[in-house]
């Protein structure tokens, strides 16, 4: 009688061990995948093409508007500061604006908030310097007579002091706002060629894969399934074990 | 008595979820960062010039491209102040240095944006760092304790660190 029924345990294990190859490398695979992901920073890197965007039914990010500083266009596209169709720096925040400033170099340059982040560029689409610290919930940029970056934000107006780095409380009226104006079409249909999904990165593929979601709600329950059945798998292994050492 | 199993059950559950969403917690303006730098002496901000073989070094320690030309710094005799920012594993960490000829003096997180992970401004984790230097390969002269649930944090704050020795080594010699 003991024999039988392991016999039947060892049967079980067989078929579902069987049954369950495919799925167990698929989720063996993903999760090695997951592990990548980590070391390569996929959770930065935007997932393109229209397969995906028509999959997950996300359009892709192709800005309509930006700005235009010395005859350059300034925009972001999937968190990304956009020079022209060059991606220059993150940009996780909205791009506040963009305009030409003097700074406390001769040559002209370019003052672009991100966020928190004010960003010193050359004009040949080089990254001079990044400065965190700006104010939050910035609104608007612009400049005031004297050539200082003004920041409007909910809280109120704030000037870049170049000298400390810093943001101090600006009280006076009359900065010249800067505002976003439309793309050119030929540089908005550049910019659509390689537009990333918003919201979607290569590390949330490879999670979606792993978890059956990038195939709906079924995916995600036939996941659920193989997941149990390798939790049975695993008990029936350790029940024939058992039968074998009673023995 | 069941209800407080449920309670508790219910908190365990939502807990992650309130959590999940990213923080924003200033702890240091940098005003406020650079007068505790340098209490005594008002520091003159400088600009080092990120060159094509330092650049190279930066982005072997940061594990990843460093783009920008130049860095800035405050400076008042052998000692230096560095604001440098450096994602943990979703959002930026802006962080502060203190450097001065014995390795670094002081170590502050200005503003934390992870959800997880913010236990790195506690002074047990920065206090670590207090006379560090660089050894061979740009590496610190110390093992750095990890904080469990921050481990990306952790690695952030370390390569900063490591970065701002070599910087300022080279801001000094310069």
């Amino acid at each position: 009688m003991t024999v039988s029924r392991r016999g039947r345990w060892i049967r079980w294990h067989r078929w579902l061990g069987l049954a369950l190859l495919i799925p167990i490398l698929f989720l063996v695979t993903t999760g090695v995948l997951i592990t990548v992901s980590e070391w390569r920073g996929w959770q930065h890197v935007p997932v393109q093409g229209r397969l995906w965007s028509s999959w997950y039914g996300v359009p892709p990010d192709v800005p309509e508007t930006g700005y235009n500083v010395g005859n350059q266009w300034l925009s972001r596209q999937g968190g990304l500061l956009m020079f022209n169709t060059e991606a220059l720096t993150r940009c996780p925040d909205s791009l506040v604006a963009a305009v030409p400033y003097e700074g406390l170099t001769d040559e002209g340059l370019i003052a672009a908030v991100c966020g928190e982040r004010l960003l010193l560029l050359g004009h040949d689409a080089s990254l001079l310097e990044a400065i965190s610290g700006a104010p939050g919930g910035g609104r608007r940029l612009g400049l005031d007579e004297r050539g200082q970056l003004i920041l409007a934000t909910r809280s109120g107006h704030y000037r870049f002091d170049e000298f400390s780095g810093a943001w101090h409380d600006y009280q006076r009226q009359g900065a010249e706002w800067v505002d976003a104006v439309p793309l050119p079409d030929s540089l908005r249909d550049q910019l659509a060629q390689h537009a990333p999904l918003p919201g979607i990165s290569r590390e949330r593929v490879v999670l979606d894969l792993h978890s059956g979601r990038l195939f709906g709600r079924a995916g995600g329950w036939v996941v659920n399934v193989a997941a149990m059945l390798m939790a049975l798998l695993a008990l029936t292994g350790v029940w024939t074990l058992l039968s074998r050492i009673r023995k | 008595m069941w209800k407080p199993v449920v309670v508790g059950w219910l908190l365990c559950m939502l807990a992650p979820m309130a959590s999940a969403h990213g923080t924003h917690i200033r702890y240091l303006t940098q005003d406020e960062f650079l007068v505790l730098a340098f209490p005594e002496q008002t520091p003159q901000l400088q600009f080092i010039m990120m060159n094509a073989v330092l650049r190279d070094e930066a982005a072997q320690i940061m594990e990843r491209r460093v783009s920008v030309a130049r860095q800035r710094y405050w400076r008042a005799g052998d000692r230096t102040a560095w604001i440098m920012e450096e994602i943990g594993k979703e959002y930026p960490i802006t962080m502060g240095f203190v450097v001065g000829p014995e390795g670094i003096e002081k170590v502050r997180i200005l503003v934390y944006r992870e959800p997880r992970g913010g236990e790195v401004h506690e002074r047990f984790f920065t206090r670590q760092f207090e006379g560090a230097v660089l050894a061979n390969g740009n590496r610190l002269d110390r093992p750095i304790d990890n904080i469990t649930g921050a481990t990306l944090s952790v690695d952030a704050v370390t390569r900063v660190a490591r970065l701002v020795l070599r910087l300022h080594a080279e801001a000094i010699s310069g």
